[in-house]
């Protein structure tokens, strides 16, 4: 025997569980510890069948209402919401377990999954909303039990029943979701866009360089892109983000670009890149250096090769590239050299001294470039993320005294003694390497991969690519394969993104031309010539009409019944097709024909025999008479 | 309220185009799907009879007897309630291929051919928002005899009152022996006991007890009411009284004569005729 009050209880509390989990890294702490401690109350209180009376719960919810709703605030609207959500859960859990109640718990706890949506894009939704999928089904149609009578116990033969029944609804509905998905509309820009502000997160290369302001930096995990293509040489692997052309004070920042002629363009082969970066602030759109174009989002691209998406980036998106892996980018009609050759505010003198001594006239350009990377690999400096020099002129403590620091030491100091040198340069902040995930064939760029490389002008060459951090003692190569474990969970988690988290418009519009083109295209393959297709027509004819027949009623009671009301309904337009049954339209219209009609086969069908021949052939006739009979 | 939740959660998907919302937007309008599906297969194929009793009275609460048959094949049906005149019955669960049989007690009104026509099929299965219902042909007619109405006359034979010797009330000349007495003259000659005769100085008869009462014709017309109606209800109460008693009863009404006999088919016969006199 099955007690559906005991149940439904069960299932609530599974349910309830399920809303707050999604939900629970993102919660304020009191809306954290609350729900738990609601949740023990409730199984307690459900075990011993008892409740807390609406006298304690309202003016409770009322108190936690105006507690948690003290903190609102525009910017903090989702995060405020989703406490109260959670606290109204716990609450609801609390109460008398009526119907009501337990639809409320049902809709907080979707609400609940629903909120987590704003914080995290996890593939690990889609398992919360099946399974809450499920119990839902199963406990409304519980509910349903528990609303005829609330103490009906069920033998457990059917209380099986009733399961199967309700978990196939869930597994029905299942295709019917991913077609639904697929269809609903979907408007190319958000219409409120505050809602989406949690998602983003602060990630990206930074849009200025400026060494020597904090001791040691942070070593941040996390994911930048992830970006199908083919396999790529190691060495090549630079993700162009942002170039940094000029200084504001000592810090390099991207300063407008004097008019160029025209973007750079480099040679070589073409590698395409299919780019889902993660939700962040910066609007640059990293590539593989150098990018030809890119197309998928609104951008503007720069001569030097910087693609800027419009608007922000904070949503999950998708964007193609073209990239050639080019060293070196030419650039016709040359650069405003003045403009590159700007220096900082602050140099000390021995670095002045360095510059001046590579910018002796009898040097040619390579030979400054040369004696430079000698100058840098003598010097014997240090990769280092902590313990970096700061101070005054922490770009001399680096390359004379301290000789430590990170990528952005190497980068803005070489840069630097280039200008010295007289060579045009730039920094180019983007990503070092990247993981292949063979299984899913894609890059995988992570935050710590985040780099400064520098970029030389040499005339006849165009910019050139030097990465000065190479010459560091100790530097690892970064990049790798990623193997295990790790690459089918990252594997799965990509293919999330780039089949639901990042489906839209764009993406429907593709899908509805791609579905209209080949039904338009569609031929029989070759080697199926005109013999066979003969048979495939005949086939398909052929289950159509069995189709066709089988929608047919099933007996020639029911076919001639439904030729009658055919008839009747031509005769008397609108008057069949109620509720109504056969006896009270014929009392009603009062026809003749129908009378009889219905008297000849009433008193077949109701004696439980089948029309005999001359009972049908007369059915026959009178529906005959009646198409036949004009008023 | 569940389209309410749907479409506040369809407008911030759309807003957002977060398509996590979308997934859960598409969830809960394929379950709105399938739950409309589910429903209306639980309430097909249903097949509902009832049954009377041999004995349907006007006025009189009578326990029917509703039989549901569910036809499909593999799908139990949940939850039904079946509406009979107005009044339910509910079934739990109804097995594919099964019958089961539910009760629940009707009265009519007035007398004559009375049929349910329809039941009304009904569940709020499988989810509790609304209740689907489906109306089924009841292929069931049925007589619905006038009200019985006690009218006190003296007739003889009737239903004895509990305690009552039935057998003193009446003396016949084809039952069992009761007892011998002397001849009184006017006895039939064959009730003359000729052997105890011959041992006494008077004659001595056999009395018997009757087997059968007299039979009565009632003519409608002749029993007392103020109409009609009062008429037949009294005439319902005397065929009932006296058939159940024993007694042969026969009914003239108007032209129509229908012989006495003192069985139950009989009785339900006159019943019957009562029940439809001046309706045709």
């Amino acid at each position: 025997m099955v007690r559906i009050k005991s149940v439904l209880g069960a299932l609530s509390i599974g349910i309830a569980l399920l809303g707050y989990l999604p939900l629970q890294p993102y919660l304020g702490p009191f809306a954290r510890y609350f729900f738990p401690a609601a949740l023990a109350l409730g199984l307690y209180l459900q075990v011993r069948d008892r409740a807390l009376s609406a006298r304690i719960l309202t003016p409770l919810s009322i108190l936690l209402f105006l507690y948690l709703a003290s903190g609102f605030s525009l910017d903090r609207l989702v995060p405020v919401t989703a406490d109260l959500l959670v606290v109204f859960l716990g609450i609801r859990l609390l109460g008398e377990r009526s119907g009501r109640n337990y639809l409320q718990v049902f809709a907080l706890s979707l609400f609940c999954l629903a909120a987590s949506s704003l914080y995290t894009l996890s593939a690990l939704f889609i398992i919360y909303l099946l399974l809450l999928l499920l119990l839902l089904a199963v406990s409304l149609v519980v509910l349903t039990f528990h609303a005829h009578d609330p103490d009906i116990v069920l033998p457990k033969e059917e209380a099986k029943k009733v399961l199967a029944v309700s978990t196939l609804m869930p597994v029905v509905s299942v295709p019917i979701l991913l077609f639904l998905f697929v269809l609903l509309p979907r408007t190319q820009y958000p219409l409120w866009n505050f809602m989406n502000g949690p998602v983003a997160k602060k990630t990206g290369f930074s849009e200025t360089v400026q060494p020597g302001n904090a001791s040691s930096v942070a070593e941040v995990k996390g994911v930048v892109l992830r970006a199908i293509c083919s396999r790529v040489p190691e060495q090549k692997l630079y993700w162009r983000g942002i170039v940094l052309n000029g200084f504001s004070g000592d810090a390099w920042v991207r300063l407008p670009i004097p008019r160029e002629p025209a973007p750079a363009v480099g040679k070589g082969e073409v590698i395409r890149q299919e780019i889902y970066p993660e939700p962040s602030r910066t609007p640059y759109l990293p590539a593989l250096n150098v990018a030809r174009a890119i197309s998928g989002v609104r951008h503007e691209e720069s001569a030097d090769a910087v693609f800027r998406g419009r608007g922000t980036t904070d949503r999950r998106v998708k964007y193609l590239a073209e990239s050639i892996l080019a060293e070196n980018m030419e650039v016709k009609g040359g650069i405003d050299r003045a403009f590159y050759l700007e220096l900082p505010g602050t140099l000390s003198e021995r670095v002045r001294a360095k510059g001046r001594d590579l910018a002796r006239p009898e040097l040619d350009e390579a030979e400054r470039m040369r004696r430079l990377e000698r100058f840098f690999r003598d010097q014997k400096i240090a990769y280092a993320t902590t313990a970096l020099p700061v101070g005054g002129d922490p770009l001399d403590a680096f390359l004379f005294d301290k000789r430590r620091g990170n990528c952005e030491y190497f980068a803005s100091s070489y840069a630097t003694l280039l200008r010295l040198a007289g060579i045009p340069s730039r920094l180019v902040g983007g990503y070092r390497g990247g993981n292949y995930n063979e299984m899913g064939g894609y890059y995988l760029v992570t935050e710590e991969m985040a780099h400064v490389w520098v970029e030389a002008y040499l005339d006849g060459v165009g910019w050139q690519l030097v990465d000065p951090t190479a010459w560091s003692v100790g530097a690892t190569p970064t990049g790798g394969t990623v193997t295990g474990l790790r690459m089918y969970l990252d594997a799965v988690g990509f293919y999330w993104n780039k089949a639901v988290v990042t489906y839209d418009l764009e993406k429907q519009i593709a899908l509805v031309k791609s579905a209209g083109g080949k039904a338009r295209d569609f031929r029989f393959p070759d080697g199926v010539g005109k013999a066979s297709a003969a048979p495939v027509l005949v086939l398909l004819t052929s289950v159509a009409l069995v189709a066709l027949y089988l929608r047919r009623p099933g007996t020639a009671q029911g076919r001639v019944l439904k030729r009658m009301l055919r008839a009747v309904e031509r005769r008397y337009p609108g008057a069949a097709g109620g509720q109504e049954g056969l006896f009270e339209l014929a009392a009603r219209l009062n026809d003749p024909y129908l009378l009889e009609f219905v008297a000849l086969y009433g008193s077949a069908i109701y004696s439980d025999r089948r029309l005999k021949a001359d009972e049908m052939a007369r059915l026959n006739e009178i529906i005959r008479e009646l198409s036949q009979h004009r008023s | 309220m569940y389209v309410a939740f749907t479409l506040l959660l369809g407008v911030s998907a759309v807003n957002t185009g977060n398509n996590l919302l979308f997934l859960i937007v598409a969830a809960m309008l394929a379950f709105m799907a399938v739950t409309g599906v589910l429903g209306w297969l639980n309430i097909r194929g249903l097949l509902v009879s009832v049954r009377l009793p041999d004995e349907v009275y006007a006025g009189t609460q009578t326990l029917v007897s509703v039989r549901i048959e569910n036809r499909k094949k593999i799908l139990p049906s949940f939850l039904i309630t079946a509406t009979v005149s107005g009044k339910p019955t509910s079934f739990i669960l109804l097995h594919p291929g099964k019958e089961q049989t539910g009760s629940l007690l009707l009265s009519f009104m007035t007398r004559g051919n009375q049929s349910v026509q329809r039941a009304v099929i009904s569940s709020p299965f499988p989810v509790n928002f609304f209740v689907r219902f489906t109306l089924v042909p009841v292929p069931e007619s049925f007589p619905v005899f006038p009200a019985p109405r006690r009218l006190a006359v003296p007739v003889q034979g009737g239903k004895h009152d509990a305690g009552e010797a039935r057998a003193a009330a009446s003396s016949g000349y084809d039952g069992d022996l009761a007892k011998i007495s002397d001849y009184r003259g006017g006895e039939p000659l064959k009730l003359i006991h000729w052997r105890l005769s011959a041992k006494h100085e008077v004659f001595k008869v056999k009395e018997l007890t009757a087997t059968a009462d007299q039979p009565l014709l009632l003519e409608l017309d002749l029993i007392p009411g103020r109409d009609l109606e009062e008429r037949l209800s009294f005439c319902a109460y005397l065929v009932n009284h006296l058939v159940k008693g024993g007694r042969p009863v026969g009914l003239k009404l108007g032209e129509r004569v229908i012989g006495p006999a003192a069985t139950r088919p009989h009785r339900l016969k006159l019943l019957g005729e009562l029940a439809l006199y001046g309706k045709d």
